[in-house]
């Protein structure tokens, strides 16, 4: 029985690169960061001042006052991605596909902001009566995302969220597609969403000191860390046929999944497990290293990750490590955490479709470690496959093999 | 390497803050306080990566002052850590 192919009929994104997904793409593929000062919160006692936040994002033009009530802003920005990947897959659901369609959404950390504030009123309460506000919980559970995606279009198929940290949502869309796949559901909605600037966990990050004082350098030499981000992003995938049927415009193609763990520390990572996690996506899509023409890779820019990715890269893919062209995104839309991996599925897929790759900003020469074929200027890319990292503390891997549909 | 040199001026450690520089190691990795020395290296007390984290928090605590990532990331061994701890002190000091 031949397998079931699943495409991708939507996609959404709100980032720091833009509000939508023809912003994000504009400003990626010229290879501009979105990374600068952190404004939204007070930076003063914070090692690092860099971020990259999401201008302009004003919740009350998304949602009415009310409906906010019990929405932290990771929440709010699933749902606006949410909204943008549904409007244009256009999915035209009937009665009993809704009750089969599946949500899979990504978090890092769930409402850290509503969670933070709330225990900020009882610590700091002084002797007062310790009160936090009752929409708390609704407000920073993780799942938040897949629920209210959920709610708004009244999908009653399998819904829940993956928590793996940087992983979260590469782990998602790998389920989702995996569900699609083997028929549970025709359609999905999927991705992450994060929402990772608060006091207390910027506190958390300057004490684990991997955060970059400067920017967001992957794979360059003289790199100091990554560099946080915010925003989400969203994919509506479904059955090739489905989509056919109906005519649907397709943006491209999931061709393979593949999962793996380190087993070996919380945060130093190692080469075996990437290996592992890229080879599995390849031999689930039934694919040869020497197709992979294109790479978004974890590329955090922190001095640990980086030559330790480029050595699973050239574990695996051997002498097409040479050639297979490698950007990592998170130069321009920071470390979005439990969203990385779907703001990266959005490059990677319109890298594939529009034929061309955005670039590695913030290079500033050769870490020989490091000597992976990057993408340093906007190029062509005729890439058939390529591949997407998410490599996580607790070195849990995810990565996903997309394709350019050509039919 | 610049940072660690200017951490190798000998005038910014006491031997009071190498002994508390110390008693903070041993008691954060769960060592007897004889097996950290001035010439212990972290490779031989195995502390690694993380490890090193956690002491600079705690040496932060102990001794009120702020540790810089670039100058924290230079450093390989005990007395090279109290030179540098004792610099920052110095600096807070003045």
């Amino acid at each position: 029985m031949s397998r079931r192919r699943v495409v991708v009929t939507g996609l959404g994104c709100i980032s720091a690169l833009g509000p939508d997904v023809e912003a994000f793409w504009r400003r990626a593929r010229a290879g501009e960061s979105a990374i600068g000062p952190i404004h939204n919160l007070d930076m003063a006692e914070i090692r690092f001042q860099n971020g990259a936040e999401i201008a302009g994002f004003v919740p009350t033009e998304h949602f009415e006052e009310r409906e906010l009530i019990p929405l932290d802003r990771f929440a709010q920005l699933a749902v606006v991605a949410a909204r943008q990947a549904v409007a244009q897959a256009a999915p035209g659901w009937t009665g009993s596909e809704r009750q089969q369609t599946a949500v899979v959404t990504g978090s890092c950390y769930g409402g850290k902001a509503s969670e933070d504030e709330g225990f900020r009123e009882i610590y700091g309460s002084g002797g007062k009566r310790p009160r936090i506000h009752p929409m708390t919980i609704p407000r920073l559970m993780a799942n938040a995302g897949s629920s209210w995606i959920a709610m708004e279009y009244g999908l009653q198929g399998p819904a829940y969220t993956v928590s793996t940290a940087c992983s979260s949502a590469n782990h998602a869309i790998g389920q989702a597609y995996w569900l699609v796949r083997n028929g549970v559901c025709e359609v999905a909605v999927t991705g992450g969403c994060e929402a990772p600037f608060t006091p207390g966990s910027m506190k958390a990050w300057e004490a684990l000191r991997v955060v970059s004082g400067d920017t967001c350098r992957p794979f360059s030499k003289d790199r100091k860390g990554m560099v946080l981000g915010e925003g989400a992003a969203m994919l509506v995938l479904e059955a090739e046929e489905r989509a056919k049927a109906r005519g649907a415009t397709i943006l491209g193609e999931i061709a393979g999944f593949g999962m793996s763990a380190d087993a070996h520390h919380v945060t130093q990572p190692s080469v075996e497990g990437p290996a592992m996690a890229i080879e599995r996506a390849l031999a689930d899509g039934g694919v040869d290293g020497a197709a992979i023409g294109h790479i978004n890779a974890h590329g955090t820019g922190t001095p640990a990750n980086d030559p330790v990715e480029t050595a699973a890269i050239r574990r695996v893919l051997g002498a097409q490590a040479d050639k297979a062209r490698v950007t990592s995104t998170k130069s321009l839309h920071g470390h979005a955490l439990g969203a990385a991996g779907a703001i990266e599925a959005v490059a990677a897929i319109l890298t594939l479709q529009r034929g061309e790759a955005p670039p590695t900003a913030n290079y500033l020469g050769l870490d020989p470690e490091c000597d992976l074929p990057l993408i340093l200027a906007p190029e062509a890319c005729d890439a058939e496959y390529a591949l997407s990292h998410s490599f996580a503390f607790g070195g849990l891997n995810a990565v996903l093999l997309f394709r350019a549909y050509r039919g | 390497m610049r940072i660690a040199a200017n951490f190798a001026m000998l005038e910014f450690m006491s031997d009071d803050i190498l002994q508390r520089v110390i008693k903070v190691v041993a008691e954060a990795q769960k060592l007897p306080i004889e097996k950290v020395t001035a010439d212990s290296t972290f490779e031989e007390l195995a502390i690694d990566s993380l490890d090193g984290i956690q002491l600079l928090f705690h040496l932060e605590t102990e001794f009120d002052i702020n540790i810089p990532d670039e100058a924290a990331r230079q450093v390989r061994g005990i007395r090279e850590l109290a030179e540098g701890v004792g610099k920052l002190v110095e600096q807070k000091g003045a």
